[in-house]
């Protein structure tokens, strides 16, 4: 499944720097760009929100995008 | 086993005479109790759910936890607890522990034979009553953190947990309500509110922005508590004067 993003700001006071994940023409995940608030995990991707029970696992923070797609992938099988 | 030196059950002894008048006889039993005292290191499981148990578990010094986990491996912390604290006052009469407890800090603590309270509850009644309403009193607790976890909004819960451990921890004599370190990590915060510890990180980064609190890593000072009540919507009947 290949995914496609999109920018988008969030209406945050913190890490509002964020993407829109898609899968086709389906929104399946939020995330956003970890600011210096987070320190070590600063610049990594945090998974804001998905939208399927599927989704749901432990880990909601990787450093690469690429990472957060295989997440999604992975998870959505 | 060896009697417990009289002493060690200071911190649980002061806690009963919160919940309910001991006399010189009723603190001679607890003290009298045959105890096993061990030390432990952060993250030491104390009772595993599932379980069997013939002994209760009385904190002496340092935190743990009560936690539940899903069949996935996420876990729900269901309390936290700290000195004087009896971590499983349950199995004096359920025989099969039903979740974990767990240290969250470098602690120690004394197993006391089930027999052995039980015969003090029946023969001295102000110790069984105290521990009765101990027993309600973490039901109250319980019933507030479902409320917490169920239906306020992130800022609300870290304030919340806040607000409860500077109260609880100040009742049982560890000190100030305002200035404290947390003995928990992010982590173990995460899971007590359901959240993520990056939405705890915000939150308390956030609580600091609006003045109501200032941190320094683990350490937390309530600098406005007016404020901080009504952020975390907290009313400390649930307590009971207490916990």
């Amino acid at each position: 499944m290949a995914i496609r993003w999109q920018p988008v700001a969030l209406g945050t006071s913190h890490d509002s720097d964020a993407l829109l994940a898609f899968s086709g023409d389906r929104l399946v995940a939020v995330v956003s760009k970890l600011g210096e608030l987070h320190d070590e995990l600063m610049g990594w991707w945090f998974v804001e929100a998905t939208f399927e029970d599927t989704y749901r696992g432990h880990v909601n923070a990787f450093e690469q995008l690429s990472d957060v797609e295989a997440w999604i992938t992975k998870m959505s099988v | 086993m060896p009697d417990n030196d009289a002493g060690a059950f200071s911190a649980f002894i002061e806690k009963l005479k919160r919940l309910g008048p001991l006399d010189e006889a009723d603190v001679a039993g607890i003290s009298n109790l045959p105890s096993r005292i061990e030390m432990g290191r952060s993250g030491h499981l104390l009772v595993k759910e599932g379980q069997r148990v013939e002994f209760c578990c009385v904190l002496l010094r340092g935190y743990a936890c009560r936690s539940k986990m899903t069949r996935e491996g996420r876990r729900q912390i269901v309390s936290f607890h700290m000195a004087g604290d009896i971590l499983d006052l349950q199995h004096l009469f359920l025989a099969q522990a039903d979740h974990n407890v767990q240290l969250i800090t470098e602690a120690s603590y004394a197993w006391i034979p089930i027999k052995s309270l039980r015969a003090a509850v029946r023969n001295r009644p102000n110790i069984g009553e105290a521990l009765w309403r101990d027993s309600l009193i973490d039901a109250s607790i319980f019933r507030e953190w479902v409320l917490n976890v169920g239906q306020r909004d992130s800022k609300t819960r870290i304030a919340h947990m806040l607000c409860e451990f500077a109260i609880r921890r100040s009742a049982a004599g560890l000190g100030s309500p305002d200035h404290f370190e947390l003995p928990m990590t992010q982590e173990q915060i995460a899971d007590a509110t359901g959240m993520t510890t990056i939405h705890v990180n915000r939150m308390l980064s956030e609580l600091r922005e609006q003045g109501v609190i200032r941190r320094d890593k683990r350490i937390i000072e309530i600098v406005n508590w007016n404020q901080m009540r009504q952020i975390a919507d907290f009313d400390p009947a649930y307590l009971h004067q207490a916990a």
